[in-house]
Formats: C-alpha cells, sequence, structure tokens
C-alpha cells in the first residue's frame, strides 16, 4: 500500500459508535488526515459500508463488530 | 484491543463516541435500561480506555477523547441516565488525564450541544419535543465539523490540552 501521507499517517485510531453519526464522522476525517482506524460498532454491513469510505482514503480500516452494552466482551476483548 | 493495536500497528488514539439513550422520566425507566445506558456511555469508556491505556502509555504519547454531551453539564427531565452518566464521564476523564499525564497521554471530555444525528432510538425531530431542552433547538452542529475539532486534538502538539470542550451551535436551547 503507497503510503497516504497526511498529520497522522502511522497513528492507529479506534473510534467506537462509528457506524453513524458523530462517530462515523470521525472515523471518516481521522482516515482523511492519514491515520489508520479501526472501528467499533455493532452492525456488521454498516461497519462494511464506514470501512469501505476509510479505505477510500489509502489507509487501513479494521472493522469490529462489539455491542458495547456486554460489558463482559468489552473488558475481554 | 490487543487485536485492535495489532493490526493497527501503533495506536495512538482512542474516541469513545459511541452513546445510547432511553427516554423517560425516572418513573418510566426500568432498572435494565438503567443499566443499558450505563454500560454504554460510562463502562465501556472505562472498559476501553483500561485497555488502551498501556499501548498509549508504550508509545509516550496518545490521545482518548470522551464524547459527552452538554447534557454532561446540566440536567433536565426525562434524562436522567442519559444525564447521569455524562456527568459521570467527566469525572473518568479527569482521573484518567490525572494517571495518563506522567506518560505523555491526553484524556479530555467534549460536550457537544445539539447534533444533526440520529442515534439510539431517536431521530432528530423525535428528540426535540422530547424534554424542555430539546424543545428550545434552533439550530443544530454538523458532526463533520466536531470532527475537525477532534481530528486537530489528535494532531495538535502536546501543549496546549484542551481538557474539556462544550461546542454547541450559536442558537442552542440546551446551553448554557
Amino acid at each position: 500500500m503507497t503510503d497516504p501521507g497526511g498529520p497522522l499517517a502511522s497513528t492507529g485510531v479506534l473510534v467506537t459508535g462509528a457506524t453513524s453519526g458523530l462517530g462515523r464522522a470521525v472515523a471518516v476525517r481521522m482516515a482523511a488526515a492519514g491515520a489508520d482506524v479501526a472501528l467499533l460498532g455493532r452492525n456488521g454491513r454498516d461497519l462494511a459500508e464506514v470501512a469501505a469510505e476509510v479505505t477510500a482514503y489509502g489507509v487501513r480500516a479494521v472493522p469490529l463488530a462489539v455491542d458495547l452494552v456486554d460489558s463482559a466482551a468489552v473488558g475481554g476483548w | 484491543m490487543n487485536r485492535a493495536a495489532a493490526d493497527l500497528g501503533r495506536l495512538g488514539v482512542l474516541v469513545n463516541a459511541a452513546g445510547t439513550d432511553v427516554p423517560g422520566s425516572a418513573q418510566e425507566l426500568s432498572l435494565a435500561d438503567w443499566e443499558r445506558v450505563v454500560a454504554v456511555n460510562l463502562t465501556a469508556p472505562f472498559a476501553l480506555t483500561k485497555a488502551a491505556m498501556p499501548h498509549l502509555r508504550s508509545a509516550g504519547s496518545g490521545l482518548v477523547v470522551n464524547i459527552s454531551s452538554v447534557a454532561g453539564r446540566r440536567g433536565w427531565a426525562g434524562a436522567s441516565a442519559y444525564c447521569a452518566t455524562k456527568f459521570a464521564l467527566t469525572g473518568l476523564t479527569q482521573s484518567l488525564a490525572a494517571e495518563g499525564r506522567e506518560h505523555g497521554v491526553r484524556v479530555c471530555v467534549l460536550y457537544p450541544g445539539a447534533m444533526s444525528t440520529s442515534w439510539g432510538t431517536f431521530e432528530p425531530a423525535q428528540r426535540r419535543g422530547r424534554s424542555e431542552v430539546a424543545g428550545d433547538e434552533r439550530e443544530s452542529l454538523d458532526p463533520a465539523v466536531v470532527a475537525d475539532l477532534i481530528a486537530w486534538m489528535a494532531t495538535a502538539p502536546g501543549q496546549p490540552v484542551l481538557n474539556e470542550v462544550t461546542v454547541t451551535p450559536l442558537h442552542e436551547g440546551g446551553w448554557p
């Protein structure tokens, strides 16, 4: 993959609530700044959609389907 | 978290943006409703920041942004669980900031006013009229503009630190 550059190049960003609203906007904005972005959300299809928006900037997306209501899953994950 | 950090290479920024709400007065809220809001809005940011902190510390710098709300600065009817968790996020943020400081890790809390987003069980139109605050709503923030601010926080030098930021539309019923 070519280096996308940008102020956050080679920085990893993890965003929760990444499939909608502010979380989604943050995920895309970080990607635009060159960050690789891990996306947490509940819905796999929505995650894939945001991941596609992120990778369009030439950075990596790591979609993770997690329900944050499940604190055991959040803690152990 | 370890998997995410490994896949990313270097984890430098965590943005706790997930949030939920269950509408209704305290009389209408069940204990399960309360616990659901607490789990997503408060327990998850704690668990995720706890898991992320070793990665941020080992890098010698890092940023955690907790997304609160103007509901984290003022309580209103019909939102007891939501307001309680958003207020609590301030205490969590300050404690974690104090713990992270010596390791170069900044932990900040952002209090946005009304945003043109749909989340939880609400559409913006449903939120209007649900509470006295939402009823006053005349404008809303574009989430892209708030995301710009968070990106600035992530790219800014280590000093100064925006510990707490309240950001609202010019005409905002919820704040101050």
